[in-house]
């Protein structure tokens, strides 16, 4: 599992890559987390999460939307999530700490659909996506 | 796709209607700021010329540069039978916008107190990941600030009427219900009215540097070497959850295929979710005007601990991520559009009602801020700007670096070196985030206010200098 920040003009792209689709969504939620904390974050809390959505793009927008709002309104920063996938829907354990022990969080407004690619090919899963930050 | 853009006439250039295009694209640009638009800009352009019910052109102002879906800096206007509502073509910030007040302050009675004035306003008004804010609201309070926007501060003395009155729609648009704005976006909001947030939003103490316009200067309270304050932020964490919200129930009522870019989810404008929409969106775009109140009304107490009888008076508040039924000609025809406007400021000229008495002869003010350190500016609405652009102009600089670049190829001693040589103060939570607001990461702002003033769509006022500022 990998992620990678790629260049954007406004906002931040991330390219994620996973041997597993769940993989893919575990790696994406690591991956917002090393924007926000820029180091690890201890995973000290936990959460349950369920997402619905018709497609793949649709959990992954769901699942980075419910990890910016936990941050936002519950003052919860997620070190790593543990997903199971069902049909157009997905449960995720989010681990992590409380936020307001780490200085100099970095800020993301939303996830988008914007240049989002999600593809699997020769058993590689590759997730791109933008945040609006 | 930048190679179909062909140029018309000075600042104009044409995307000529093909495929799926309904009308053409237009983007008021110079030949300088062209050959820095990227591809993906007109790809968005192009989109947004496709969906149903757009009026005219699909829009793009001169500090144009690529968004999700709708580009940043685009304009669309729709008719009200076929037209459409798109969260975003608003923006996920719903009525980030700015403000300005003027003051009878000199530049050397202010530098005296410089840094001691600026320590203040950053501990009163919070900034950053998690400032939270000193406004406890009950739900029912929230509900209050939602619906009522700035008639709620004025009766909490947040504002006063004068304020109110200089407000884009007076700090309430109609149509707001509580009920329309999930939970979740209020849990977001609760504990954020009244603070900065971070990313580009800004409080700026500046000098009018200097005036072009001394008729319409002096309207609007603005005089050669005095101090104003500027203020750039939005709906906060409210509003970006409204616009999640509703583009995944866009999605799962109308679903995406016929979509050119999954972002556009949109709802017709006479539809159910399409007017629930526009509620929560008046809602989030109410709770940004008081925010930016509150905030003002924390700058106000600051000032006067330094300068008891300063009282620094509002000149005007405008949204630049918004959707508004106007009036408009179109085909000498008076008509109501639905107009989006997603980084691009409204521009009326003189005469329209909306406007406050005092300016109503005059044109709107329209506020654009450069990036941080370099200047802003003030320009006027314009007659013109009704007939060439549903009334608008740019809203800002407009990146040309990508943040990620930034962080790796700019230093942030050098960052910091520049702002002191500059001479501006500057206080901010993020050292990361000072660096990803480099001046060199955005476009040059006086090329973008000329072409606004070249083209007659906003013209300009006057030139402000910062010399202090609290980054978010």
């Amino acid at each position: 599992m990998s992620f990678v920040f790629l260049d954007h003009t406004a906002d931040i792209k991330i390219r994620v890559r996973a041997s597993r689709k769940k993989e893919l969504f575990e790696e994406s939620a690591r991956a917002l987390s090393s924007y926000i904390a820029r180091k690890e974050v201890r995973s000290v809390r936990k959460k349950h999460i369920r997402i619905s959505g018709t497609d793949d793009k649709a959990l992954l927008y769901g699942l980075l939307d419910e990890l910016i709002y936990l941050l936002d309104a519950e003052e919860f920063i997620v070190s790593h999530v543990i997903v199971h996938l069902g049909t157009s829907s997905l449960e995720a354990t989010v681990w992590g700490d409380t936020s307001t022990r780490y200085d100099g969080l970095a800020h993301i407004k939303a996830a988008t659909y914007a240049e989002m690619k999600i593809t699997h090919r020769k058993r590689l899963w590759e997730a791109i996506f933008v945040l609006d930050v | 796709m930048k190679e179909r853009m062909k140029k018309i006439k000075d600042n104009v250039y044409e995307l000529p209607v093909e495929g799926k295009m309904r009308v053409p694209g237009i983007m008021f640009t110079s030949d300088a700021l062209f050959r820095d638009v990227g591809e993906m800009c007109v790809e968005q352009l192009e989109h947004v010329a496709q969906l149903p019910g757009i009026v005219g052109n699909a829009l793009a102002m001169s500090d144009v540069h690529s968004g999700y879906g709708f580009p940043i800096g685009g304009v669309a206007a729709f008719n009200l039978t076929e037209g459409i509502i798109s969260p975003g073509g608003v923006g996920y910030d719903i009525n980030c916008g700015v403000r300005l007040l003027s003051s009878t302050l000199s530049k050397k009675a202010f530098l005296k107190h410089r840094a001691a004035l600026l320590e203040e306003i950053y501990r009163r008004v919070p900034s950053g990941v998690g400032g939270k804010s000193g406004t406890h609201l009950t739900p029912l309070e929230l509900d209050h600030v939602l619906e009522e926007g700035m008639k709620w501060a004025v009766e909490k003395e947040y504002a006063t009427k004068k304020d109110e009155e200089r407000t884009e729609d007076n700090g309430c648009i109609a149509g707001a219900h509580a009920k329309h704005i999930s939970q979740k976006a209020k849990n977001r909001g609760k504990h954020q009215l009244g603070t900065l947030g971070a990313g580009n939003h800004f409080l700026e103490i500046q000098e009018v540097e200097q005036v072009f316009n001394k008729k319409t200067a002096r309207a609007f309270g603005l005089k050669e070497g005095h101090i104003v304050v500027m203020i750039h932020c939005g709906s906060r964490g409210l509003g970006h959850q409204v616009a999640s919200d509703y583009i995944m129930a866009m999605e799962k009522e109308y679903g995406y295929s016929h979509l050119p870019d999954r972002e556009l989810a949109y709802a017709p404008l006479d539809s159910r979710l399409g007017k629930e929409y526009l509620s929560a969106m008046a809602g989030a775009a109410n709770f940004a005007f008081v925010n930016r109140q509150i905030i003002t009304d924390q700058i106000r107490k600051s000032f006067r601990q330094f300068f008891p009888k300063e009282t620094l008076t509002l000149v005007y508040d405008i949204a630049h991520n918004i959707a508004k039924f106007e009036k408009f000609i179109v085909d000498k025809k008076p008509c109501v559009l639905c107009v989006h406007r997603k980084g691009a400021t409204r521009s009326y000229g003189p005469g329209r009602s909306e406007l406050p008495r005092a300016y109503r002869s005059l044109g709107q003010p329209i506020f654009i801020p450069g990036s941080m350190g370099t200047a802003s500016y003030v320009l006027v609405g314009t007659k013109k700007a009704e007939a060439l652009s549903f009334a608008s102009t740019a809203h800002g600089a407009g990146r040309v670096l990508s943040r990620s670049y930034a962080v790796k190829h700019v230093a942030l001693q050098s960052v910091k070196k520049d702002l002191a040589a500059r001479d501006i103060m500057i206080k901010s939570g993020s050292e990361r985030g000072l660096v990803e607001e480099a001046p060199q990461a955005y476009k040059n702002i006086d090329e973008v206010v000329r072409v606004s003033d070249a083209l007659g769509i906003g013209a300009v006022v006057a030139r402000l200098k910062p010399l202090a500022v609290v980054k978010g």
